[in-house]
């Protein structure tokens, strides 16, 4: 890639299979992606994506029937061939995840102390259990969960589901990872709650200068959260750029349908100036637009672009080969901005299509 | 607010379910829905939004006493359903049908798209003759966006978004006046959300539906909504045009609520967030203040000692000692 500052960690023709007894799945078909520090990164994409695959691979925990290939450097090794032992002391420690729903991922019989001290322990021989305890004091105290000592007491059941993931978060930050992987951790929580945790997790950011991994479907979180995106359809890199550029000019017909598919609060509630408070009405109602048809059979991915079939700016070339993950045109190299699509044009030339495909 | 065409009227509405009695604790009463009155128009839609456990599938329930009211009326179509026994609300329930967050779950796997589609009928109007009911379920599949043969197809062949649409043909095929959605596109991603959501509008403005619809996406509501009604422990905080209160949200709490939807904004001019702190209190503690004064930046002595009562203020009701 173009950036000059060296990746974190970069991921490179990124393959992942899964066999079941009606066939392989083909979940993810070829990434290539850098993470650099300090920056947070948004993954976006809707169910069976590979958003979330792609990233449990780093850490090897994909369920037992996956086969990987290519490979994950970081710190000059290939994680995706690592042995066990050699994995664990990075993960937990270097690279830390949290994951969607804090019920399952914390361990019910075990009150969140022994957790916590666990995970520190762990990676820290030699730590005295008072000096851990302290430890975990502060993390929980940092993600602002009231009277952290009593806390440590109580078992996850005890916990709401926003305290929950507090925890969670505060499990994995307590070594001070240098990259942290969040799989939609706020998806299962109320939005005040979601506002509250992200913006811990925004300050934790900036202060340690960790680079953050933001696996999501909510595309008001990325926007709010990321500097950079990443979109993928169907186990592939759609688009990639600057948040705010590739939301604002969407290259990719695939991020443009998306973008266009989500109500938008913004765009709307416009009070009439001078009115003395009165809403406009043509606010709200244009309709959304939806994308036709559903994903693919991941079994029995299309051979050409997997977008293709559901695309409003497709040709019947794009169903013969797989579009390469390039520049945008008209870009510039440093610019970032990618795309895998043999359309060429302006977001605006996309929506033009966008509107004139089969209402 | 009772216009002529008002379909479903409800007034101070209240549900409270008791909990079984602790050992040391003495019977304990949840209060999840106090005291709530709104009113719905012929073809409107009314949004009933707040966190959870604020009592916005209770309140849904209740208008369609699936569970027991136990104070106020709701009156559909001019009658009140609680004075009614169960058989007869089960003979009014043709005109009040629900869809499910859970699209699959709610489905039953043993039987066939047309089955399920047809069981409304089959209980409300059972004198239709076999090719009359199979006629009805084709024409509300075509309406619906479901192609004929996937009549003898079973619940899991479908995808999240077809098994939502299969739901509300079920709903939509004795042809209610009210139709009642509890986080009926939750399940289902943003591509296929809008096809739902779509699909909603559209047959809302075709049959002249009156749609009560609950959610916890802020975005989608905007976008559904005639209506918003914003509830917290039961009780009303707001209520009234939904394009007014979220150009102009007057309770603190439809503030922060509002001010916590993560948005696709880049412009500078995005409002400041209003932070809550602490979360929702117990549902069984009875308020002698305003429910949300434990959490409210604005809140006052006032606010402790006395509930604020719903009062008209810039085009809709605000329940707030302090609103602006």
């Amino acid at each position: 890639m173009t950036d000059p500052r060296t990746p974190l960690l970069s991921i490179r023709d990124l393959f992942i299979e899964f066999y079941t007894p009606d066939g392989t799945v083909k979940a993810v078909n070829g990434i290539d992606l850098d993470l650099y520090k300090g920056e947070v990164l948004g993954i976006v994409g809707e169910s069976g994506s590979g958003k979330s695959q792609s990233w449990m691979a780093t850490l090897g925990l994909l369920a037992d029937n996956a086969r990987t290939s290519g490979a994950v450097t970081f710190d000059g090794q290939n994680l995706l061939e690592l042995p066990t032992k050699a994995l664990n002391p990075i993960r937990g420690k270097r690279i830390s995840m949290v994951f969607q729903d804090p019920m399952t991922s914390l361990n019910p019989y075990l009150n969140i102390q022994t957790q916590m001290v666990e995970a520190l322990r762990i990676h820290n021989r030699g730590m005295s259990k008072q000096d851990a305890r302290q430890r975990c004091i502060e993390m929980l105290d940092r993600v602002a969960i009231p009277a952290a000592e009593k806390r440590l007491k109580q078992f996850p059941h005890e916990l709401s589901g926003g305290m929950r993931q507090r925890v969670m978060i505060a499990l994995a930050l307590l070594n001070d990872p240098e990259i942290l992987i969040a799989d939609e951790p706020t998806t299962a929580l109320d939005v005040t709650i979601q506002a509250e945790i992200l913006d811990i997790l925004t300050d934790l950011q900036r202060e340690r200068g960790m680079a953050v991994v933001f696996i999501t479907h909510d595309l008001g979180v990325v926007a709010e959260l990321c500097s950079r995106v990443c979109v993928m359809y169907a186990g592939r890199l759609a688009e990639v750029g600057p948040v705010e550029d590739v939301f604002t000019d969407a290259r990719h017909p695939y991020t443009l349908s998306l973008l266009k598919a989500t109500p938008r609060a913004a765009q709307t509630a416009q009070v009439v100036a001078g009115s003395g408070g009165a809403v406009d009405p043509t606010g709200s109602r244009e309709e959304l637009y939806a994308i036709p048809g559903a994903p693919p059979n991941m079994r029995m991915p299309p051979p050409g672009c997997p977008f293709e079939p559901r695309c409003a700016c497709a040709n019947p070339d794009c169903a013969l080969s797989v579009p390469a993950l390039e520049p945008v045109d008209g870009t510039a190299a440093e610019a970032g901005r990618l795309k895998a699509c043999f359309r060429q044009g302006t977001s605006a030339e996309l929506s033009e299509a966008l509107l004139t495909h089969g209402r | 607010m009772a216009a002529s065409d008002t379909i479903l009227e409800v007034e101070n509405l209240s549900v409270h379910f008791r909990l079984g009695r602790g050992l040391f604790s003495g019977r304990q009463i949840v209060r999840a829905v106090e005291n709530v009155s709104f009113a719905l128009s012929r073809g409107e839609t009314l949004s009933i939004v707040g966190e959870s456990g604020s009592g916005k599938s209770t309140l849904a329930r209740a208008v369609l006493r699936l569970v027991p009211i136990t104070l106020g009326s709701v009156r559909l179509n001019g009658e009140n359903l609680a004075e009614l026994s169960d058989e007869q609300v089960r003979q009014r329930r043709q005109n009040m049908q629900m869809v499910f967050q859970d699209p699959i779950a709610s489905l039953s796997p043993r039987r066939t798209v047309e089955q399920i589609i047809a069981e409304p009928l089959m209980v409300h109007n059972p004198d239709l003759s076999r090719d009359e009911r199979a006629a009805r379920v084709r024409e509300t599949m075509d309406a619906i966006g479901l192609l004929p043969d996937m009549r003898n197809r079973y619940p899991h062949e479908f995808s999240g978004g077809q098994a939502q649409r299969i739901g509300i043909a079920r709903a939509l095929i004795v042809e209610p006046t009210l139709l009642v959605a509890d986080e009926p596109v939750s399940a289902l991603d943003v591509s296929i959300q809008a096809q739902v959501l779509n699909l909603l509008s559209e047959i809302k403005s075709q049959r002249s539906l009156s749609l009560l619809f609950i959610s916890h996406d802020l975005s989608v509501v905007q976008h559904v909504s005639d209506q918003l009604l914003v509830l917290y422990l039961g009780h009303v905080m707001e209520v009234g045009p939904a394009a007014e209160i979220y150009a102009n949200p007057q309770n603190p709490y439809t503030q922060a609520l509002l001010s916590a939807v993560p948005r696709i904004d880049f412009s500078e001019q995005r409002p400041a967030r209003t932070r809550l702190t602490g979360e929702l209190p117990s549902p069984t503690m009875e308020h002698i203040g305003c429910p949300f004064a434990s959490r409210c930046p604005k809140a006052q002595a006032l606010c402790q000692q006395a509930k604020p009562k719903l009062e008209p203020r810039q085009g809709r009701d605000v329940a707030c000692h302090f609103p602006g």
